[in-house]
């Protein structure tokens, strides 16, 4: 199988398995499950009372309703009529406030009585008001009790069905948020898990712990803002609470983040942001606790906060075309792996900002939060997390590239480029590693002359020396040539007899070339076990070795006649 | 880079505060207490055998050991129970029923109240396990409850968790609460594998290398996918009526696309073996499918001899994990690689060991949270070594361009005097030859250095050369460069030709020398000098330029 075909085969398995999915889903028909009855959405009909003070009669979803203060009640009475549905409910969100459900007068559920009047913020409710077998013709009334300011805008949608019906129906309705909400959580918390080491390895990688804290916002925001916490969870406040501490951690983590990644003063301003984020989170948070202002009534500095946060770094990626903020990155692909992730941080901040606006806008213009959406602020997190995935991706693909090149490029940096042994630059790396290492090991410095000439050596000889020391010596040596005809051997590990019986067979690989080839090479050489002065450094033994090469070399000297200077 | 103990120590103990936090954090918001009391009804069961053999008092975990032989399809397995006096004044009376194989109807006081198809088994296709709520709108305690299963496939035992009664959303969350786990886990894994997936194929044309992403991310969904389908949480997302298929499929895709992983991550010689395994197991997970899908076996009944295929997988990684780490063969990045597959493998062992210790020492075929508990964190500890990995790339960033720029500082220096050597000098006389600037050259040369070398030892003439290259680099220029271009000769280009910069370098560096000479008294250092420049010569033709410095060397 060739190259091609094998780098295309989990290209293949990942389309089939996509394809296979798809057909199981395809031949479920109907992802959604079946309703068993139909489900009735309850908007006209209702009798409406504010403050035991009848109002306008309209359909619930036209009907515009003064905002409410703290123990304002609404109540909607309803006489429910049409085919009985057994197991039947009527479902609704209830925004911090009190819940009470009667049908012909007797008391079938109640909701939220404690949060009134304890100070607490009172939760969003999800409000399933189970109906009796003889429903029918009887009159339902509910009523809404406001447990803070401005608890809501306007009431409903109501639904009448299955129980079973409407649940599956109210998670159906959140898939997506559902899925994505529960990913990106727990792609944050497994961060979590890994930045302790990160951290260690490199201190900058503090950005990653709040990018992390980002992502982790970006979740739970998405499930709380759909009550999906309302299902896994029996307090109801802890939706509302998440909801809106999540609110809080964008900003501050988006700050946190740029104070790692930006540079010189721009970095310095987000420190300042960030400190002043997690104050005034510190802040809220007592006042939340203290029953003070609650975190729901406190949104409005925060979103100031945003704003003027976004400008720093607006203004700097205006000055980019001029002047280059981010660290010089030398590799594309490093940095396209650094500002992706950036830019699907801002995406998300862009998209949860609109959102957030829109929900105001609905909420205190148009009158009805309940229709509102943050579609925008989850594709927006997903672009988030997609974007860390490229990124990450791109490190490793920068990573294998370099490893690569850094083989490379590490052998050219030390290799002797006539002769193929090592060069000088290896030999200095050699000394050096070993300045640590308890590893025993031998060197061997080797001087290469010619004989009568004592001048240089031609190519062909230096090269065809160059193998006779490789044949002389183990394969596990490191033979390095210095200078023109000096070398070095390092062996790690290696008996002086082996040493010896190298030094011999070197002698006469020597002898045997000037017999062939009617050469005139003259070898000397000096050899130091780092076990004979185990106190010194690396550089120190090949020192020894080089000091007793010169005592060969003048020995041989002396033989070809040649005077030794003092 | 190098860390101490202590570095590490400190960074186990902030994993270990950093997982309590997550923790506990996770155990302190999801708490969730029913409103009113669910109900387990685990005894006084009345069972009615397909023979007409009837059991009385039969508690359900009893229930395998008081059946004997085994069940055949299409067999009837009638089960009633007197409703107790604590079943009264629920709101909305449920009762949750989960079991394997079977479709099921339920009759209150032999009153149809619900049912599954209309009875027939073989339009019912496979039904692995499945979770009813049925609705007991008007029960009054006392009334019987009866639940009639038509056996889907042929069991040694029936497969069943005693039925619960409880309110209908306090059964259902509690349901969800119970799985939170699986249900969190499986979702992330399909999502994770999904992006990834998406992300790779994306780029894949422009890096060929992420190509293996592919298979970690299709093992991520295919995990994901079989968690959330087993432990029945799928349906609160889709609904569809081959919820067992896909159970079973996903789980017999796990081994071949595992091998093939490993055929990925290994290097020339398991590659081919692993490789050969993945087809292997390919081919017969396929037949196993095939025979499925054709109604002639069904993926339950050959399941022993898949897990027998991945027990094997399993202990053929280990064992050449175990051989590859003592010899050493692994890269870090192929150890971090393989740590998630290996703790998977892991899982899956103790898995398999608690299956058979549950069916042989207990003998009990009950659903519990345990097998899944193991076999999830197995799968979710494969896809945080992925993201491991990617982190790991992510903090060498920094040190890894650090190296870089020392290597590439090698590639142009000389190691001993960290002047540039000799092939930037080639370079720089390209680029003069080539360019339009003026230049001019200074070269040095340093007299008998060779008679230092023979006499003092290459120690001595080290020194002198580094201590000299370090006096020339200093003294060069802004403008210039300073080459080492042979053994004991050196030159420095500057890109200007005004006279005077060179004269002035000539006269620092022989400065220089006399405060050798005063230092080192037994070394005589002796350098010569020449200087040219482009404007005396052909200005594109550096190397002349160069020889006429040379030639013009004299001692200063």
């Amino acid at each position: 199988m060739n190259k091609i075909k094998t780098e295309m085969i989990p290209g293949i398995m990942a389309v089939i398995l996509i394809i296979i999915a798809g057909l199981f889903f395809v031949a479920g028909n109907d992802l959604n499950p079946p309703q068993r009855y139909p489900i009735k959405e309850l908007d006209d009909g209702w009798a409406i009372r504010y403050n035991s003070r009848e109002i306008k009669a309209e359909p619930l979803s036209k009907m515009e309703i003064a905002t409410p203060s703290v123990a304002d009640q609404y109540s909607l009475s309803l006489k429910l009529t049409g085919k009985k549905i057994p197991g039947a409910a009527v479902y609704f969100r209830a925004f911090q406030s009190k819940v009470e459900a009667y049908l012909d007068g007797v008391l079938v559920y109640s909701q939220g009585s404690d949060a009134l009047g304890s100070g607490r913020m009172p939760g969003r409710t999800l409000c399933f008001i189970p109906l009796p077998d003889g429903y029918i013709g009887k009159t339902l009334r509910i009523d809404i009790t406001a447990a803070e300011k401005g608890a809501f805008t306007s009431l409903g949608p109501f639904l009448l069905g299955n129980q079973q019906d409407l649940f599956h129906n109210f998670l159906s309705e959140r898939q997506l948020p559902h899925l994505f909400g529960t990913f990106l959580t727990l792609f944050a918390l497994f961060q979590f898990l890994v930045i302790p080491y990160l951290v260690m390895k490199n201190k900058n990688m503090m950005k990653q712990f709040f990018s992390a804290l980002l992502v982790l916002a970006a979740g739970t925001y998405m499930l709380a803002f759909y009550n999906l916490f309302n299902i896994y969870v029996s307090n109801p406040e802890v939706n509302t609470f998440l909801e809106f501490l999540s609110i809080y951690g964008i900003p501050s983590s988006m700050s946190g983040y740029l104070m790692f990644e930006m540079k010189g003063r721009i970095s310095k301003i987000y420190k300042l942001f960030t400190l002043i984020d997690f104050l005034l989170l510190g802040a809220v948070l007592v006042l939340h606790f203290t029953n003070i202002i609650h975190i729901s009534q406190s949104l409005m500095p925060m979103y100031a906060l945003c704003v003027i946060e976004v400008i720093p770094f607006v203004v700097s990626v205006g000055q980019q075309v001029r002047v280059k903020n981010y660290r010089v990155r030398e590799d594309p692909i490093d940095e396209a792996a650094e500002m992706i992730p950036v830019m699907g941080m801002m995406v998300f901040a862009g998209f949860s900002f609109i959102d957030m606006a829109y929900f105001l806008y609905a909420k205190n213009v148009l009158r009805d939060e309940a229709d509102a959406t943050i579609i925008l602020a989850a594709i927006g997190g997903m672009l988030l997390a997609m974007s860390q995935m490229v990124s990450f991706l791109l490190q490793g693909v920068s990573f294998l590239r370099s490893e690569k090149s850094r083989r490379e490029l590490l052998e050219s940096v030390h290799t002797d480029k006539e002769t193929g042994l090592s060069n000088r630059a290896r030999f200095e790396q050699e000394m050096k590693d070993r300045r640590t290492s308890k590893e025993p090991y031998s060197i061997v410095c080797v001087h290469l002359d010619h004989k009568g000439k004592a001048g240089k050596n031609t190519d062909k000889e230096i090269t065809a020396f160059a193998d006779i020391l490789r044949e002389a010596f183990p394969k596990k040596a490191i033979i390095c040539r210095l200078e023109e005809g000096e070398f070095v051997v390092i062996v790690d590990r290696i008996y002086e007899q082996e040493l010896s019986v190298a030094a011999g067979s070197l002698d006469e690989r020597v002898a045997e070339y000037n017999k062939k080839h009617k050469a005139g090479l003259q070898v000397s050489y000096g050899a130091a076990m780092s076990s004979e002065d185990t106190a010194r450094g690396a550089y120190d033994i090949y020192l020894l070795a080089d000091n007793r090469l010169f005592g060969m070399l003048h020995q041989n000297d002396r033989k070809r006649g040649v005077p030794v200077e003092a | 880079m190098k860390h101490s103990f202590r570095d590490t120590l400190i960074t186990v103990f902030f994993t270990v505060v950093m997982a309590v936090i997550v923790a506990a954090t996770l155990v302190v918001i999801f708490r969730y207490s029913p409103e009113e009391k669910i109900i387990t009804l685990e005894e006084g069961w009345t069972v009615q055998l397909e023979d007409g053999e009837e059991l009385r008092d039969v508690k359900i975990k009893d229930l395998p050991d008081r059946v004997e032989g085994d069940l055949k399809r299409g067999e009837k397995l009638v089960l009633s129970i007197g409703l107790p006096e604590e079943t009264a004044g629920y709101s909305t009376p449920t009762i949750f029923e989960s079991s394997h194989h079977n479709i099921a109807k339920a009759y209150l006081d032999d009153k149809l109240i619900f049912s599954e198809f209309d009875g027939d088994i073989e339009k019912a296709g496979f039904i692995s396990r499945k979770d009813n709520y049925i609705d007991l709108s008007g029960v009054k305690p006392g009334d019987e409850f009866r639940l009639e299963y038509v056996l889907t496939e042929t069991v040694t035992e029936p497969e069943m968790e005693a039925p619960k009664f409880g309110n209908y959303l306090d059964l259902q969350r509690s349901f969800l609460i119970d799985n939170v786990y699986f249900l969190f886990a499986g979702l992330f894994l399909i999502v994770f594998g999904l992006f990834f997936m998406i992300v790779s194929l994306i780029l894949q044309p422009l890096f060929p290398e992420i190509i293996g992403q592919l298979t970690s991310s299709a093992i991520s969904m295919i995990f994901g996918v079989y968690i959330i389908t087993s432990t029945r949480v799928s349906p609160i997302f889709f609904h569809s009526g081959h919820t067992g298929d896909v159970e079973y499929v996903a789980f017999y895709l796990i081994a071949p696309f595992m091998y093939y992983l490993f055929s990925q991550i290994h290097e020339v010689k398991l590659k081919k073996l692993y490789s050969g395994l993945s087809i292997l197991t390919a081919v017969l997970v396929v037949i196993f499918i095939a025979l499925h899908f054709a109604d002639v076996v069904h993926m339950n009944t050959t399941l022993p001899l898949y897990y027998v295929l991945i027990t094997v997988m399993t202990i053929v990684l280990l064992v050449y994990d175990a051989r590859d780490i003592k010899e050493r063969k692994y890269s870090a990045n192929n150890v971090i690689q393989m740590a998630g597959p290996t703790l998977f493998c892991i899982a899956f062992i103790c898995c398999i060991t608690y299956s058979l210790f549950k069916l042989v020492v207990l003998r009990s075929v009950v659903n519990d949270y345990v097998f899944m508990t193991i076999f999830t964190t197995g799968c979710l500890a494969f896809a945080l070594s992925r993201l491991m990995v990617y982190f790991i790339y992510l903090s060498e960033t920094d040190q890894r361009r650090e190296e870089f720029n020392a290597l590439t500082h090698k590639v142009y220096h000389d190691a001993l005097t960290d002047a540039f050597n000799r092939n930037s000098y080639a370079e720089a006389i390209r680029d003069m030859n080539e360019g339009n600037e003026n230049y001019g050259i200074l070269s040095i040369r340093m007299e008998g250095l060779s008679n230092i070398v023979n006499v003092k030892g290459h120690g001595k003439s080290d020194e002198w050369l580094r201590s000299f290259g370090k006096a020339i680099v200093i003294n060069t220029p802004d403008n210039g460069g300073a080459f080492r271009t042979d053994a004991d000769t050196f030159a420095i280009i500057v890109r200007d030709n005004e006279r005077g910069p060179l004269e002035h370098v000539v006269e620092n560096l022989n400065r220089a020398m006399r405060v050798m000479d005063y230092n080192e008294p037994e070394i005589p250092h002796v350098i010569t000098c020449g200087i040219a420049y482009s404007d005396e010569g052909n200005r594109s033709n550096a190397a002349k330029i160069a020889e006429l410095a040379d030639s013009r060397r004299t001692r200063t």
